[in-house]
């Protein structure tokens, strides 16, 4: 599905170039669930920025599906982000001025999905998130866990391939972090692709793929140690 | 999607109260004024022009021409019997109809007498010249002269819910009782047409009146008593220019290969702003205040408009993480845009109710300001609501679309990594926008002292007569006994001269003459002629150079004797004037030029010619400080000369200030839209100030750590604030100097535009922008360094 062949990325200053990721390789399969991990400052957000079309590579290929998604239109961009994958930020990143229902209800409003299949939709989520009561309140008014949740119930609304997760339980307590990641999990058992970023060895483990960054460099991409287990059992 | 982004833009402006509240005020401050004067305007351009027919109706027009030729003066009075030529003449008239207010009409309701105001002698094709619509026979309406046609207003008034139409009503009319036959009732007259009535009467009615002022004239037929306003309508593709030339051939056959009188016709759409020169009684409005008014409301509106686009990108990082997640949601350039449109939109639209409300209150102001009642005229009410509605829609989008296309832009990423470069504190754009409304509020500033000084300089440069302590008698048409009035004020001691002319100084008339001049046979000179008595003169302090004064003594005096200024000595060409003939006498004295009328004019060459009869003004030169004790006095022997008229007086102070009034006006309303520029501008500044203050406590935080002082953190504000105004006091200064000249150009006597108006404008500016600056960056300095750095 997602294939980057000798991806850099660097900023040009005055005497010398500093690379943020170099001649990074990497092909996510259908279904897959990737944790990338690295201290901070190896280059795993670019490379999530990259994946998600929100950021454009320096040198290198990009591919979903077989199509170069390298010098896209803005419009093409925009028509991935509407129909393709859903974005989770550590910071949450929910739209203050809205509350619990409208912030998921956003993307498909930009989808042009109609109010009536609009309202079935987000309702059914709600529902799964167990968030009905709260669906009239504002993110302030929300716990960081129970807002991550909108985060994710607004990412996958539109029904996406592909979930891309930025440190989604960086600003979360352990517990709620565990309650996220199981939601991640579940997700991806129903045959959704994830890629996440994470400090976190524990959540990371989450991941079937675990892809190690140092200074932009890929220097580990193994299955996950359960992955294996269950493979040999 | 719209329900999205109004609720989106309606909880953002609920949670940011402060900047919402700025903008909004401000916005409504700017649309409350443009409203008034928008008002003004609208009621003034849709003059008349209610008219379907209006491009081939025409009034006719009379240019007198004096016997040397030159053209003296337009009325739009015509002679009665010019319209039954016209009728019979004129292939290309329709329709014509003179018309003549009657004075005096009064109808009777119940016992009592009531006047008409405007009771208007007329023809019948009045009504298919202006298609004004009739209920009752209009095609014979005025057959009988004691017939009536009446507006809806006064058959409501005189026949209440009933038809009036073959009912009879009495009338005073030239001082008798008559029956009068109702023939028909017309729909009211619209407010804003140089034609009202209240009822038609037949023309010769006014006719009688007139024949019995001027026993000796039979006006109907007279071509040279020029009483009635005669209206026209021309055929579709009428040929204006021919019609001239019938006209032409119309003056030859009546007044002969010498004529007297040019007639011309000037359209129903000229009639109200194109009329400045026009002797006419109908009410005309300025075309140059109308557009000093709109250059006045534009500059409001873009001092609006700047102040939100200056807030909006501001305050936008608060906007920027939102556009950074919807982005990420699919949300595309365009959309962003909309959205970002709507709100500013939604927030003009929040003002408009606001600006109609401010509006409606400072309208009784305004009226005091633009000396004119501002009527909300039914007609053009729709016109008001489209044009309040567009100009806010306007100034919404015209606003929001530079703020949204620059938030539109900004890169994802970017904004949701917190490292956005969004509400810069230096944006070019927004500075260039700050020293904009600082040159238009400067420009304002400088203006006004310019105006008010000039205002100043005309009412206190001496005039070369006596500008205080003189008492103006009008002495009304009527013309009373002066002599023996003047000779019983002269006996009081207060009293130290007295004396009358034709009109008192400056004068607002004039009546030239021309003379052949002295040395140049071929050359003609205009001379003004004033006709005084024989204390004139020396009441009104004019000095003497050279030669006498009349005198009472010299019998050949009133007709044969004339005193010249300086000013008539150089364009004449004379060398040693007195004793020079003239005219049919001699130069008898010579005077010191003074300004004859206002400053707006050159001193021109004058001609004093000496009288008892001119006398319409008196002049009382008086001692200092005895007005209050003397006022009654002079009106008690008033009252012995004339005791059933009106005792009109004026010092020399208040007669000079009316001349003034346009002047002073200007200033008044220049002065308070500065005061709204001020306001709003300001507004601006603060709430722009605030949001620096806010986004820099870190900054200010690490700085004090650093060992920085209040007064370093204060002055650094400071300055930053104080650099647009110095650029945009510069700028202001070529850009008023370049109005006010044009505007100084009226006058001929007027004050140099030196440094210091833009000195005090600058010194304004700075002082009202530090005051905003101040607040802000004085709570900035007291930030304790430990809260400021603990914030993220």
């Amino acid at each position: 599905m997602i294939y980057l062949k000798n991806i850099d990325k660097y900023y040009d200053s005055k005497f010398q170039r500093t690379f943020v990721l170099k001649a990074v390789n990497l092909e996510v399969k259908e279904g897959e669930f990737v944790s990338i991990m690295g201290p901070s400052g190896s280059g795993k957000s670019t490379l999530l920025n990259i994946i998600g079309l929100l950021d454009a590579p320096s040198a290198g290929e990009y591919s979903l599906y077989e199509k170069s998604v390298l010098d896209l239109k803005e419009k093409a961009k925009v028509d991935y982000h509407r129909n393709f994958m859903g974005f989770i930020f550590q910071a949450y990143h929910l739209i203050e001025e809205m509350t619990v229902y409208e912030n998921i209800e956003t993307p498909l409003i930009y989808k042009g999905v109609k109010s009536k299949d609009r309202q079935a939709m987000v309702a059914d989520l709600l529902d799964r998130f167990n968030m009905v009561a709260k669906k009239d309140l504002f993110p302030q008014q929300l716990s960081g866990g129970q807002q991550q949740l909108v985060g994710i119930a607004r990412a996958i609304i539109g029904k996406p391939k592909l979930l891309l997760a930025d440190e989604p339980t960086g600003n979360l307590q352990s517990t709620q972090g565990e309650m996220i990641m199981e939601t991640l999990k579940a997700l991806n058992d129903e045959g959704m692709t994830i890629i996440q970023v994470t400090h976190n060895e524990k959540f990371a483990e989450y991941g079937k793929r675990i892809i190690r960054l140092e200074d932009g460099i890929i220097r580990g991409d193994k299955m996950n140690k359960t992955e294996f287990a269950s493979v040999k059992d | 999607m719209f329900r999205n982004y109004l609720k989106s833009a309606l909880r953002f402006l609920k949670r940011n109260k402060l900047f919402a509240g700025i903008n909004i005020l401000g916005l409504s401050l700017a649309l409350a004024a443009t409203f008034i004067i928008l008002l003004f305007v609208i009621n003034e351009l849709s003059y008349n022009n209610g008219y379907k027919n209006r491009k081939q109706i025409y009034r006719v027009l009379v240019n007198y021409v004096d016997y040397s030729g030159t053209e003296a003066g337009t009325d739009d009075e015509a002679p009665y019997a010019l319209s039954k030529s016209i009728k019979d003449e004129f292939s290309q008239v329709k329709y014509v109809a003179r018309v003549r207010n009657m004075k005096g009409f009064q109808i009777k309701l119940k016992d009592e007498f009531i006047p008409i105001r405007d009771a208007v002698g007329s023809d019948s094709q009045i009504f298919k010249i202006f298609d004004i619509p009739v209920d009752g026979d209009q095609d014979n309406i005025h057959d009988n002269p004691n017939s009536i046609v009446l507006s809806r207003k006064q058959a409501q008034k005189f026949f209440p819910d009933e038809n009036p139409v073959g009912k009879e009503i009495v009338a005073l009319v030239n001082d008798k009782e008559e029956v009068f036959l109702v023939k028909g009732v017309f729909d009211d007259i619209r407010v804003n047409s140089t034609l009202q009535a209240d009822c038609f009467i037949n023309s010769t009615l006014p006719l009688e009146r007139l024949n019995k002022k001027f026993k000796d004239e039979n006006v109907e037929t007279n071509w040279r008593s020029n009483y009635w306003i005669t209206w026209l309508l021309l055929n579709k593709n009428a040929d204006v220019a021919s019609l001239d030339k019938q006209l032409r051939e119309l003056e030859k056959k009546v007044y002969g290969e010498k004529d007297r009188y040019d007639f011309s016709v000037q359209n129903l759409t000229e009639v109200y702003l194109n009329s400045q020169e026009i002797n006419s009684s109908a009410s005309q409005g300025s075309m140059k205040n109308i557009r000093i008014f709109s250059a006045i409301a534009l500059l409001i509106i873009i001092v609006a408009a700047f102040n939100y686009i200056i807030l909006s990108t501001a305050v936008s990082t608060g906007r920027a993480k939102e556009i950074g997640i919807r982005k990420t949601n699919g949300a595309s350039i365009q959309s962003i845009r909309e959205q970002l449109l709507n709100e500013s939109v939604v927030l003009a639209m929040l003002a408009l109710p606001i600006a109609l409300l401010l509006a409606w209150q400072g309208k009784p102001y305004a009226e005091d300001l633009f000396q004119t009642k501002l009527l909300i005229i039914n007609s053009n009410i729709a016109i008001y609501a489209v044009v309040y509605m567009s100009l806010t829609l306007l100034i919404g989008l015209a606003s929001g679309l530079y703020t949204s296309s620059i938030l539109s832009k900004l890169k994802v990423i970017s904004i949701l990594k917190n490292s956005a470069q969004t509400g810069k504190r230096k944006s070019r754009v927004r500075f260039a926008l700050i020293v904009v409304q600082l040159v238009i509020f400067c420009s304002f500033i400088s203006s006004t002292l310019i105006i008010r000084s000039q205002y100043q300089y005309a009412l206190e440069k001496d005039p070369g007569y006596r500008n205080k302590d003189i008492l103006f008698i009008d002495m009304g048409k009527s013309s009373p006994d002066s002599k023996a009035f003047i000779n019983s004020i002269k006996s009081y001691p207060n009293v130290i001269s007295a004396g009358g002319a034709v009109e008192a100084l400056p004068r607002l008339g004039s009546l030239p003459y021309n003379y052949e001049h002295f040395q140049d046979k071929s050359k003609k000179v205009s001379v003004e002629i004033l006709g005084v008595d024989y204390d004139f003169i020396e009441t009104m302090g004019i000095h003497l150079l050279e030669g006498r004064s009349f005198s009472r003594e010299f019998s050949s005096d009133p007709e044969h004797s004339f005193i010249i200024n300086e000013a008539a000595v150089k364009a004449l060409g004379i060398t040693e004037p007195i004793g020079k003939p003239i005219d049919n006498g001699k130069i008898i004295g010579v005077v010191k030029d003074f300004n004859v009328h206002s400053l707006h004019s050159n001193i021109p060459p004058l001609m004093f010619v000496v009288s008892d009869a001119f006398v319409l003004q008196v002049a009382i030169h008086h001692k200092p400080g005895t007005l209050k004790n003397l006022l009654p006095l002079i009106e008690a022997e008033w009252k012995k000369i004339a005791p059933d008229q009106p005792f009109n007086f004026k010092t020399v102070e208040e007669y000079n200030k009316e001349i003034y009034t346009a002047e002073k006006n200007l200033s008044v309303i220049i002065s308070i839209f500065t005061l709204f520029s001020l306001l709003i501008a300001s507004l601006g500044l603060f709430g722009l100030t605030l949001f620096i203050t806010t986004s820099r406590t870190k900054e200010i935080g690490v700085k004090k750590v650093l060992g920085s002082s209040g007064s370093t953190i204060i002055y650094s504000f400071l300055k930053e604030n104080f650099i647009p105004v110095f650029i945009a006091s510069a700028l202001s200064v070529p850009i008023t100097w370049y109005f006010m000249n044009k505007w100084l150009s009226n006058f001929s006597y007027k004050i140099p535009i030196s440094l210091w108006f833009f000195a005090v404008a600058f010194i304004v500016a700075i002082a009202v922008v530090g005051a905003t600056v101040f607040f802000h960056s004085w709570k900035a300095s007291r930030i304790n360094p430990v809260e400021a750095l603990r914030y993220e």
